[in-house]
């Protein structure tokens, strides 16, 4: 902003600075007096209709089950520990799903390029089906598919211990033994070496024009150093979900619950069909002359992709990528129709006994909290991109 | 010097303004007359029920679009008995959770909304009035499992509808007893009975009316036992608002005079013969001989007339959602037929929907 | 001066026909073919799964006894001829754009007019004089097309077949709606009179209030999401304004609001609304849950259309702007007649696809317990025991419902991408 100077004998209200200080002050005045306003009659009404409001409920034992929990549960817990526990079931099923949603999009939005007219079709087809129709009919739909898989003891099976059946899908899982913390050390190191190796050899590519295969050499170095240590040290046993006690019910292993997996498909379906229709954006909107120059000075189709096509496409493709990613978290919100415990759902179910007000409070605070964090993110991306585009 | 004078005249004139708004804020703060309920009921000229339209018997909607139901059959007498027309109401869909959060704002006249009458809602809600339904919880389970005690249960997948205190009971029941048991919660009635039929769980909890409502209409009612143990008490009734005494006592009196009417045989077919005829109890409920108090509560002297010509008596209200008219819950000797010295010779006794006498 | 004929090289594969197409596009290589086949079956085997249960196992009784409840909520039958004079008015607005914008609006009021054929000549339980006034709908998409003159660049080419040309002098003359200005303000009565047949007027017979909570089924989800964009444009505007504004106070505060109501999910804002808002108004102005879902639906809404009409500024390039300064242009007056108006047209197919997702979103007012077209099926199978088991029906025909409407306005978003050239290259 320029400073402009104030000039001598200009009678005030042409005065560009005094203006700019009065409208400055006013729109504050205007903005502090109508919150102010706002939360004293909202505290004036709560006192005057004795609406029960307040956060000492935290500290009481919540007393209320919650399905499925990443961290131990019991109802005895108190409430602040039973809405972190809830939590962290969003947690969970935003980041599974923002993960599985961004490889199917990137599928579906490259097949939507594909020269195959049927798979183009198809993926046309996938994208207009899924982001046209309402969420939360899409959750209800996916659970009753859910529950028309058969039962725990009439369910598939593969290999003995992988479980699919209307009660969810469980896997193996591992238990961390006593050589469990050496081993992540080795494979963070392994990792750290892989990225190093990685830019090394990126850059020698880019500057000698030498085929130099980094991105396998960065994996081999990775899960190579992994697995030795693996071998070494034991870390992990696995846990193997087995039918258990008069009810045939599965126990062990890693469990994601029914309608967890309906969720899951759901959320991942739905915002799928937006990011493939970004990636198609991101794709479409690098030039064709791009390509052509990066062909003509002899670059591979590989090579091409990896280092013009796609740091173009991506510039375009991550910014509104992020927003998606923020929209999936929100709407897994959505959950609490089809009896996934998360935050919003557990928030509704302790609303028969504390106050309904306090606790939607926390629930939006919480929610605020994740997507400032995505907007950090989306924030540092772009800082990052500026600097590359010198 | 004129820049500072200037900006000084610039702050006065802010903080005139903002002492402007301040005061206009100020004036929005005078204190309102307070006006009873029932005068705001009937300047309004319907009455605002807060209740439900997904549960059949208690509320919902038929095909005509029309709200019917136990829950609102009561709003209804209350709506007739103050304003004369059972068809003055205005029935306002909440979830569960809203269930506090609207009675507490004072915005519904009644809530009447399958709500479990406990004393922390007591407390924080509004004043529950009357109990009119007594049920309590249970499970059910697929005969096939062998299963004939809740106390057996250990282990089992157990369906629940989210929201509302069966899931607490069920909480409560299988720590006490230390079992082992897997809760799958799930919004909707369709959405839970859906998953005990398909297996994903071992056990349906609900109210035990639910339950038999519910098994009815399965394809083999047989082929499901409803386990003896009830695990919770749950007395449903509707709510007033706090602070609002006569409005309070409305209410409760208006729910006496639908029990009572069974009691004395007055129903929605008999009640003008009743009211020319000889029996002194009968005739002073119909307010044609005698008081019980309706002056005192600012209603017409035959206003019981009126709500048993449009709703009928208690009886008839429960045959018409909850008997054989609707989900066909049996009363005879259940914990909802009227109480064991209630003075009526062909109506279901022995239970425990009782009334404070009219008088 | 003979030239020996070279070899004759073998014909290309043909590229034109069904054989050449299918060689093209399904079976160019090996791999294509394969996915091709793989793709093929497994499309049939769902569509003939698909079909036989829609037709031969579903039980559609809880949609066809409920057919109004899903449409108009618990609106009141002495109403519904009400509904359907609003049904007219938009028709006429549809001819009316029909004539004067003849690419996507001419499918949309061919959509409309067959539907109302088909909703008034269909067999089943309706009064006559409601089937009447449906029907009425075609005459009136022709009397809007009548009163609206040929647009000018519609003389030549292909628009000109698409507007169906020129129309006998006589009828030519009855255009009454001729400039831009008098089709909005036609549009503007057209809205004003629609919402006041929906809602009523106390003391005109006829037109009783209707409570606004007896709206419900599709049409509170159509309203909801219309009043939605529509509010929250100047809304949207005001805010991207104070977001790119140099005051740091007005600036902040916006990117507060904006940022905060974009951050959290849309039912808990509904849920606060429900129960907060109301303590803020004066205890006798007792607003209905309809406006103050409304009111939610819009501010949800301007924090979207506020990055959307900043998105839309910020791609004005900057040369408009030092033109405007070259020319002694004021900031505010760059802004406001150079930047806003250029951004706003850039961000059109933006507004069709937050209206999209508005539509969808309205679903969403089942939490504070509006009868929207999804609960109301939900509340269907809920509430009745007969159809405890019916939920797919029902949510298959609500996804169709949905799933219409919102194709239908991203093909036409798609169509005005194309006629402004935004995006291309």
């Amino acid at each position: 902003m320029t400073r402009l100077p104030y000039v001598q004998g200009v009678p005030i209200w042409r005065n560009v600075v005094a203006l700019r200080w009065a409208v400055q002050i006013v729109s504050a005045v205007v903005v502090l007096s109508t919150i102010a306003l706002f939360l004293l009659n909202v505290a004036r009404e709560i006192e005057a209709r004795d609406i029960p409001f307040g956060f000492t409920f935290l500290q009481r034992a919540a007393q209320i089950p919650i399905g499925e929990a990443v961290i131990p549960y019991d109802p005895s817990d108190s409430y602040l520990y039973g809405l972190i526990v809830a939590g962290l079931n969003t947690v969970r099923a935003s980041v599974l799903g923002v993960i599985l949603a961004t490889a199917i999009g990137i599928l579906v939005g490259v097949a939507r390029l594909s020269p195959n007219w049927l798979l183009s079709r198809i993926a046309l087809v996938y994208i207009e089906v899924f982001r046209n129709i309402p969420l939360i009919v899409q959750l209800l739909f996916w659970l009753t598919i859910v529950l028309t898989l058969p039962k725990v003891v009439e369910g598939y099976v593969i290999g003995d211990a992988i479980f699919i059946n209307n009660s969810g899908l469980y896997l193996p899982w591992f238990e961390a033994q006593a050589g469990f913390w050496p081993w992540a050390l080795i494979t963070a190191i392994g990792v750290a070496l892989a990225v190093y190796a990685f830019r090394w050899l990126s850059r020698r590519e880019t500057e000698t024009g030498q085929q130099s295969y980094p991105l396998l050499a960065a994996l081999v170095i990775a899960l190579g150093l992994s697995l030795v240590a693996l071998l070494i040290f034991g870390p992990l046993a696995i846990d193997i979900p087995q039918i258990e006690g008069r009810f045939g019910r599965l126990q062990g292993g890693a469990q994601l619950s029914g309608s967890f997996m309906a969720l899951l498909v759901g959320l991942v379906i739905y915002t799928s069909a937006f990011i493939a229709e970004i990636v198609r954006a991101g794709i479409q909107s690098v030039g064709k002359g791009q390509t052509e120059a990066a062909r003509s000075v002899g670059l591979s189709g590989m090579l091409t992709l990896r280092h013009v096509t796609f740091p173009q496409a991506l510039r375009v493709i991550i910014p509104p990528l992020i927003s998606q990613f923020l929209n999936l978290t929100k709407n897994s919100s959505l959950a609490a129709a089809i009896g996934y415990p998360d935050l919003v759902s557990v928030a509704n179910t302790m609303t028969q006994i504390a106050p309904a007000i306090s606790l939607f409070m926390i629930v939006m605070v919480s929610y605020l909290s994740m997507s400032l964090l995505y907007s950090l993110i989306g924030n540092l991306y772009n800082r990052m991109i500026r600097f590359k585009a010198v | 010097m004129g820049r500072y004078r200037a900006l000084l005249r610039l702050g006065l004139i802010v903080v005139a303004l903002a002492l402007a708004i301040a005061a206009i804020a100020a004036c929005g703060e005078e204190e309102v007359e307070v006006v009873s309920r029932l005068e705001t009921v009937k300047e309004r000229g319907h009455l605002i029920c807060a209740s439900r339209n997904d549960v059949p018997g208690y509320g919902a909607l038929d095909a005509a679009g029309r709200n019917v139901g136990f829950d609102i059959d009561l709003c209804r007498a209350v709506a007739t008995a103050v304003l004369g027309n059972p068809e003055a109401i205005e029935v306002e869909f909440i979830t569960a959770a809203e269930r506090g959060p609207t009675i507490q704002s004072g915005d519904v006249d009644l809530l009447v909304r399958t709500v479990t009458w406990t004393t922390s809602r007591d407390a924080q809600w509004g004043n529950y009035v009357h109990t009119t339904f007594y049920d309590g919880q249970g499970f059910m389970v697929p005969r096939s499992l062998g299963v004939d005690s809740a106390y057996d249960l250990g282990g089992a997948s157990v369906c629940v509808t989210a929201g509302t205190t069966t899931e607490l009971n069920m909480a409560d029941f299988f720590r006490q007893n230390n079992l082992e048991y897997n809760p799958q919660v799930f919004e909707d009635t369709d959405v839970v009975l859906g998953a005990y039929q398909e297996g994903q769980c071992d056990v349906f909890t609900n109210d035990r009316s639910q339950l038999a409502a519910l098994r009815s209409g399965l394809s083999n009612p047989q082929d499901h036992v409803i386990l003896p143990e009830t695990i919770s008490e749950e007395p449903l009734g509707p709510v007033v608002p706090h602070g609002d005494e006569q409005w309070f006592d409305i209410v409760k009196t208006v729910i006496a005079g639908l029990i009572y009417a069974e009691a004395y045989g007055i129903t929605s077919a008999n009640y003008a013969q009743v009211a020319a005829g000889d029996n002194v109890k009968a005739k002073r409920l119909l307010g044609t001989e005698g008081s019980f108090g309706q002056e005192d509560l600012g209603l017409s002297e035959t206003f019981m007339q009126d709500v048993i010509r449009s709703v009928g008596n208690y009886g008839e209200i429960y045959d018409r959602n909850l008997g054989p008219g609707g989900i066909d819950l049996p009363r005879e000797g259940g914990r909802n037929a009227l109480w064991a010295n209630a003075p009526c010779t062909d109506c279901p006794k022995g239970g425990q929907i009782y009334a404070p006498p009219l008088r | 001066m003979t030239a020996r004929a070279a070899p004759a090289p073998l014909p290309p594969a043909t590229t034109v026909g069904l054989q050449g197409w299918l060689r093209q596009n399904l079976f160019g290589s090996w791999g294509n073919s394969v996915v091709t086949v793989v793709v093929a079956v497994v499309l049939a085997w769902f569509l003939v799964n698909l079909g036989s249960w829609v037709l031969v196992e579903a039980d559609w009784t809880v949609i066809i006894s409920r057919a109004p409840l899903y449409i108009v909520g618990l609106y009141p039958y002495e109403g519904y001829w009400r509904l359907c004079v609003c049904l007219l008015l938009i028709s006429v607005l549809l001819g009316m754009s029909w004539r004067a914008w003849p690419g996507p609006a001419r499918r949309f009021a061919f959509a409309f007019g067959a539907v109302m054929l088909f909703v008034g000549v269909f067999p089943h339980e309706m009064a006559p004089e409601h089937r009447a006034l449906l029907l009425l709908n075609l005459p009136f998409i022709g009397l809007g097309y009548v009163l609206t003159p040929r647009p000018a660049e519609a003389h030549s080419g292909r628009l000109e077949a698409m507007a169906g040309g020129a129309l006998p002098p006589a009828l030519e003359r009855v255009a009454i709606f001729s400039t831009p200005r008098r089709m909005v303000i036609a549009a503007f009565v057209a809205l004003v009179l629609i919402m006041i047949l929906i809602l009523g007027i106390a003391g005109v017979p006829g037109l009783d209030p209707v409570n606004p909570q007896d709206l419900g089924g599709l049409m509170i989800n159509l309203l909801l999401a219309f009043f939605g964009i529509v509010c929250s444009l100047p809304i949207g505007i005001g805010l991207a304004l104070g977001r790119r504004s140099s005051l740091p106070i007005l600036k902040v505060a916006c990117v507060i609001f904006i940022e905060v109501i974009r951050g959290v999910p849309l039912i808990t804002l509904l849920f606060m609304s429900r129960h907060i808002l109301p303590l803020t108004f004066p205890e006798e102005l007792n607003i209905d849950r309809v406006y103050l879902a409304g009111i939610t639906i819009t501010i949800f809404s301007s924090a979207y259309m506020a990055e959307n009409v900043r998105g839309g500024m910020a791609a004005v390039q900057t040369g408009q702007t030092e033109a405007a300064q070259a020319l002694g242009l004021r900031g505010w007056q760059t802004t406001l007649l150079i930047t806003l108006p250029q951004g706003l047209r850039n961000i059109i197919p933006a507004i069709v696809g937050q209206f999209i997702s508005l539509f969808k979103d309205t679903s969403l007012v089942y939490f504070i317990g509006m009868l929207d077209l999804v609960e109301m099926g939900r509340v269907s199978v809920q509430g009745n025991q007969e159809f405890i088991d019916n939920g797919r029906e029902v949510y298959l025909f609500i996804a169709l419902v949905f799933w219409v409407f919102c194709f239908s306005m991203s093909f036409i978003s798609r169509r005005i991408e194309g006629a402004l050239g935004v995006g291309r290259r």
